[in-house]
């Protein structure tokens, strides 16, 4: 049976909603070298456009079917205890608050590469933003209206948890190209973890 | 290199350059002094400076989310809780001010006063609900510096209280008041009716237009204030119908406390001045007593017709001059003594007037002549002498000069001009002889200077 243009819409949502989520699972569990890492729904009732961490770093993929802007919420003392032993340090304690913020700004980076990656197999291409941090407070001026027309918008939330570090995630989704998106539809999300590394930490 | 991508690395250029400003500008607020917070609608703080963290020993990172609730006791948070929803009900107001002490806790181990600013924050995208800046200024330095400047105008003898917009004692703030008004029920009284109004039917009218004036000035301009100031009653006799026997000058003093353009407030400082003023009077009188007694004095001492002293200064001051002669605190002491010539058959001839003119005009010139030191005296009738600190030679030019000059003078007596001559007799003082023997020795010597044909000194050899 031929789809509605709606259901196909909410498939396309449902797609990249989860495309996004696993492609920034599946980053951070390579460069925390953590794979307990996992999606989970946030502990409390909290919405888009909340104040989530107390730092974010955010990026923007763009093309001509879509615009995702992606944001990690954190704060710094769970950053450290996933990010030191990719600096090569001991203990959380060793790492700057700096090299904390380089390191979400580059899992920011890498995520959307590997977004860009995914949607460009697929005949879809995207440009990628400068990755960029700001003090999470600023969330409260993010716009996370969904809507339909003149294209269609959403915003999601969720968050990766292990043990007691956990990191909230935002995304807003603009489909400029609902038509061409349906390519993506083809896309198989793989169970396992990437091993290969299509994109190593810059800043080590 | 394309177009396109010469357009993303300037893209890039300009979003790192913002990443960097506004990091700059988070750094700012961050470091901010004192409390600041952002609180959503549940009262979760959203953001805060480093120094809130550090207030109450929390991680910057670990106070988002914080309750703000926390950090007060019940009793405190109720009371800001209110002014949140006070703020919060009242659309048009923008800003709410108070102060409200953070009370003894594990964090905070004294009380500390905190001025708090709570103002209504731009929503944002509307999920954290309504948003609110907090302000909180550590004011305890200052509660500590007024306590001392309190304690300081406590202690002082001044009578100091502000008056607000409505002429109603806000505060006192000098035990001292109380004795200067006798009452210490000053609270919400109106400031006329406490000071004023016990005297009102005392004041002049003058002074009631001052009081009216100065009731008027409250919550007017400054320039309106200044114009009257002048008006205001400064001095006034305070009696209270307590103690209606029993009043006290008190001088007082307005100082306005302005609000925009407006006098909000009145420092009003009032000190008793009745020891001083009562001073003043008394060293008033003693000054009239004085100048009376130094009359009665000079008029004692001093021939009211030549201005020579009389035979009373005499007898003590030339006793002086004498006995420190006798003393050797000077070398030689000298007598002139003079009589006017003809002078009975002078007064016979013009009157007594034309005499008492003639001994006035030569009591004049014995006056010019005489020195520093010297003791010019009347000694009686048309006697006159002048006592010296010098030998028989120095008294011989004075007393040459005296005559010379007496020789010169012209008395006008109707049409016709009159002048008159007059002898001398020097004689030195030898020591131990009193002033009779002295004046007796200068007699001799007049005698003879009238005998060899008057007008003529003649000096003891």
């Amino acid at each position: 049976m031929e789809l509605g243009k709606e259901d196909k819409i909410d498939l396309i949502k449902d797609k990249i909603i989860s495309i996004t989520r696993h492609s920034i699972e599946d980053r951070v569990r390579l460069h925390s070298h953590n794979t307990a890492f996992n999606l989970c729904k946030p502990d409390r009732d909290l919405k888009p456009g909340q104040v989530l961490g107390h730092w974010m770093s955010l990026i923007l993929v763009s093309g001509e079917s879509l615009r995702m802007t992606i944001k990690l919420h954190y704060n710094l003392y769970d950053v450290k205890t996933i990010a030191y032993s990719a600096y090569g340090k001991e203990a959380a304690d060793q790492l700057s608050d700096k090299q904390a913020i380089d390191f979400m700004k580059e899992l920011c980076n890498l995520s959307a590469g590997q977004l860009v990656k995914i949607f460009e197999e697929n005949n879809l291409p995207l440009g990628m933003s400068l990755p960029l941090c700001a003090r999470g407070f600023n969330e409260i001026f993010s716009d996370y209206t969904s809507a339909v027309k003149p294209f269609v918008k959403f915003g999601d939330l969720w968050s990766i948890k292990c043990e007691d570090s956990v990191f909230m995630m935002t995304s807003v989704v603009e489909i400029l190209d609902t038509f061409a998106l349906r390519n993506i539809l083809k896309y198989e999300i793989p169970l396992a973890t990437a091993e290969s590394d299509d994109g190593e930490m810059d800043f080590l | 290199m394309s177009n396109i991508n010469q357009d993303i690395q300037a893209s890039h250029k300009i979003l790192a350059m913002q990443e960097e400003a506004n990091e700059h500008s988070d750094r700012i607020v961050d470091m901010l002094p004192g409390i600041f917070v952002v609180l959503n609608e549940k009262h979760e703080v959203l953001r805060s400076n480093v120094a809130f963290a550090n207030m109450f020993n929390l991680k910057h990172e670990k106070v988002l989310r914080l309750k703000f609730s926390s950090i007060f006791k019940k009793e405190a948070w109720d009371i800001f809780s209110r002014q949140l929803r006070y703020l919060a009900d009242d659309p048009v107001r923008d800003i709410v001010k108070f102060e409200l002490s953070f009370d003894e806790s594990e964090s905070m181990p004294v009380e500390h006063p905190f001025y708090w600013q709570l103002s209504r924050m731009n929503r944002g995208n509307g999920a954290e609900g309504d948003l609110y800046t907090i302000v909180g200024e550590d004011i305890t330095l200052l509660r500590e510096s007024e306590t001392k400047l309190l304690n300081v105008f406590a202690s002082i003898p001044l009578g100091i209280l502000t008056v607000n917009e409505d002429g109603i004692i806000e505060d006192t703030y000098s035990n001292y008041l109380g004795y200067l008004l006798d009452s210490n029920d000053f609270k919400d009284r109106s400031f006329k009716e406490v000071l004023f109004d016990p005297i009102f039917q005392d004041l002049s009218n003058e002074e009631k237009t001052g009081v009216e004036n100065l009731v008027a000035c409250l919550n007017q301009s400054d320039t309106f204030f200044q114009s009257k100031l002048d008006t205001f009653p400064k001095v006034v006799f305070f009696s209270s119908q307590m103690k209606e026997n029993q009043g006290k000058f008190l001088q007082i003093s307005y100082k306005p406390v302005s609000y925009e353009g407006l006098v909000k407030r009145l420092l009003v400082i009032i000190e008793d001045r009745t020891s001083i003023i009562k001073a003043e009077e008394d060293k008033k009188k003693a000054n009239l007593l004085e100048k009376q007694s130094r009359a009665v004095y000079e008029s004692a001492i001093r021939d009211p017709l030549t201005g020579l002293y009389t035979r009373l200064y005499m007898q003590d001051e030339v006793k002086r001059l004498l006995d420190a002669h006798d003393n050797n605190d000077f070398k030689d002491a000298s007598l002139i003594m003079f009589d006017v010539d003809h002078f009975k058959k002078f007064n016979d001839t013009y009157g007594h007037d034309v005499g008492d003119q003639v001994l006035a005009q030569i009591g004049a010139v014995v006056l010019k002549q005489s020195r520093e030191n010297d003791i010019p005296v009347r000694f009686g009738g048309e006697e006159l002498m002048i006592f010296l600190k010098s030998n028989c030679q120095t008294a011989l030019l004075v007393a040459e000069r005296v005559r010379c000059e007496v020789e010169k003078l012209e008395l006008k007596v109707g049409d016709k001009i009159v002048r008159v001559t007059i002898s001398g007799g020097i004689a030195a003082h030898s020591k131990g002889e009193d002033i009779a023997q002295l004046i007796k020795k200068s007699d001799l010597k007049l005698y003879r200077a009238k005998d060899e044909g008057r007008n003529r000194i003649v000096v003891e050899s």
